[in-house]
């Protein structure tokens, strides 16, 4: 279907950048989600790939075509608004239809798609009521649909999400990603939500300051994460200072909690002194203090969460780290622990020392 | 006092202090004797065929009806740009729009007329044409279109315009299928305003109009100060009907609810 490749993107608002040469590109089919703080650019983009704002530089090709000049209703893009922006003096029908009436379609030919779109939506019966009738995951589904039934070369949504309630925005999540991947459609989600962009997507890009930060799939962002910045946000992270050495022939990284092997995606290939290494909450666990192989450590609070357990724990040094277990809490603040690292490989963070 | 015992009565009281001089009016119009006195002595309808005979207050009542409607289609115009930018730009530039859109509503009509008089001799074009007469009706109805579309804009969503153009639709068809409608009931009772007010204005008519023509307000005052006959209360009472009607008219046509 399409591909969308960006190049050299910038954009000024006044004398900040907004973007500052984003390049990238999307695979047929993709689902790529944006990723970033407030005001990192990532609404910017998406508006500039929909043509409402222009940018001073750089191409947008869909397949291949530059677009950049186009205005957005040659596009041919499918947009989901955060406020939803269904037509309110529309019905729901009326709203859906709308698309294809520019497209100038028989009268029985819209119909016909219309009545599909709303199925797949599980909205059938709801087409005559007015927008201001239905719930908010309704008019989103809605919304959904009417991106959806021009069968654009590609779907955008800004925060489509961020007005529903929990409970909501989780089963929508779900319902989302599984009818991209039904139609198959080139996707672009822009959100600030990282449990968001790791549950959606098949790639995502990290934007700071108007810049992309790192491009990676969701795993590997989390695993593997190319700065401070990025292992920061997304998801908890402790840094323990360390260094890589070699240890029976292969690498390895030296932490005070422990020596482990080096992750195999790191770039680094030979040993290097005076690193960050990057511990996830869940790679650490908590051992009676006598335990062997632990190191001391105090318990300053305990965080019950259901499924997980949240502790913040303090070193000798005074160095905290945030843990997590999947156990009930079984210890509280002031409790002596032990701590070791879990068996797993380490990841050190690039070009960045403690 | 009981207060909601006494609430109904000051509103009937208020009503009748507001309807009763009309009511009067439009009671004496129907007086069969030749002086302007109520109660009416006797009924019949001999003032109203004595209006429709008076080539004076009818050339004057279709000057009113000219003015009124050329005057509110200009300032729908420029008021409902103004409104859409005001909209659109930033909040700063927004307020300066809105002093400027509805200052002619907070200064004295009679300052913005004599204003428009001395501006338009000293352009040389006087009171010729009607021109200025145009341009003073203009100011006096653009206030009610501006407000009224700015209202009916205050919940517009910008999306909503950029969802219609991501769905196809170019710059015009997107104002002609989604901002228009969602501001023509703020456009209809704009205009409704600007149509009355126009209808009825005296001071800027007066000092503005070229020599030899009369808007019905006028017409009116000139007869009234040396004949006192129930002929103007007909006359008035046909202008209650006309502007009802008009109200009505754009009700059906537009089919405004004026309760969201």
């Amino acid at each position: 279907m399409t591909t969308v490749a960006i190049e050299n993107l910038t954009r000024h608002f006044g004398r900040t950048r907004a973007l500052d040469d984003i390049s990238l590109s999307i695979d047929d089919g993709h689902f790529v989600s944006f990723l970033g703080p407030s005001g990192c650019g990532k609404s910017t983009t998406l508006r500039v790939l929909a043509g409402f704002d222009a940018c001073d530089r750089g191409r947008i090709l869909f397949d291949g075509q530059d677009v950049a000049a186009l205005p957005p209703e040659q596009r041919d893009i499918g947009m989901v608004f955060q406020s939803y922006a269904l037509f309110p003096h529309m019905t729901v029908g009326q709203n859906v239809a709308f698309g294809l009436e520019m497209r100038r379609l028989p009268r029985d030919a819209i119909r016909q798609r219309v009545r599909a779109v709303l199925d797949l939506v599980h909205l059938a019966d709801h087409s005559d009521r007015h927008p201001r009738q239905l719930s908010g995951g309704q008019q989103q589904r809605v919304a959904l649909a009417r991106a959806l039934v021009i069968e654009p070369r590609i779907l955008l949504l800004d925060e489509p999400l961020a007005n529903l309630d929990a409970i909501l925005r989780e089963e929508m999540r779900v319902f989302i990603r599984e009818l991209q991947q039904r139609i198959g459609i080139t996707t672009i989600y822009v959100t600030h939500d990282q449990a968001e962009a790791m549950a959606m997507s098949d790639m995502i890009v990290v934007m700071f300051g108007g810049r992309v930060a790192q491009v990676a799939p969701p795993r590997d962002l989390y695993e593997c994460p190319g700065s401070l910045q990025v292992a920061s946000f997304v998801g908890q992270a402790n840094y323990l200072a360390g260094h890589v050495a070699h240890d029976n022939g292969q690498l390895a990284v030296v932490t005070p909690l422990g020596t482990r092997p080096l992750d195999g995606r790191s770039a680094i290939t030979a040993p290097a002194p005076a690193r960050n290494i990057l511990i996830r909450p869940e790679s650490i666990c908590i051992t009676p203090p006598a335990a062997s192989d632990a190191v001391p450590a105090t318990v300053i609070s305990v965080q019950y969460g259901g499924n997980l357990t949240n502790y913040v724990l303090a070193l000798a040094d005074g160095q905290q780290l945030h843990v997590q277990t999947a156990t009930p809490p079984s210890h509280a603040g002031g409790d002596r622990v032990g701590v070791r690292l879990a068996d797993a490989p380490l990841w050190v963070i690039p070009d960045c020392r403690p | 006092m009981n207060m909601p015992r006494l609430l109904p009565v000051l509103c009937c009281a208020v009503y009748f202090f507001l309807l009763a001089p009309i009511l009067v009016v439009v009671l004496a119009s129907f007086n069969a004797g030749a002086f302007l006195t109520f109660p009416p002595q006797g009924l019949s309808l001999r003032w109203y065929r004595t209006f429709f005979h008076n080539a004076v207050f009818l050339r004057a009542f279709i000057e009113s009806m000219e003015i009124a409607v050329a005057a509110t289609s200009i300032s729908a115009v420029i008021g409902t740009m103004a409104a859409l930018f005001s909209m659109r730009t930033t909040p700063a530039l927004a307020n300066i729009v809105r002093l400027g859109m509805t200052l002619p509503l907070v200064l004295p009509e009679v300052l913005t007329a004599i204003g428009l008089l001395f501006f338009f001799y000293a352009m040389g074009i006087g009171v010729h044409y009607s021109v200025a007469l145009l341009v003073g009706h203009v100011l006096l109805t653009l206030p009610f279109i501006y407000i009224n579309v700015s209202t009916s804009l205050r919940s517009f969503d910008p999306s909503w315009e950029l969802a219609a153009r991501s769905l196809g639709a170019s710059p015009f068809v997107t104002f002609y299928r989604v901002t228009m409608p969602l501001m023509k009931s703020g456009l209809t009772s704009g205009c409704l305003f600007g149509f009355i007010v126009s209808f009825d204005a005296f001071s800027t008519s007066f000092l503005l109009k070229d020599v030899g023509t009369a808007t019905l307000p006028i017409q009116l005052f000139d007869y009234l100060r040396l004949n006192f006959t129930p002929e103007a209360a007909a006359v008035s009472t046909f202008s209650i009907i006309v502007t009802f009607l008009i109200v009505i008219m754009t009700k059906t046509i537009f089919g405004i609810r004026f309760t969201k």
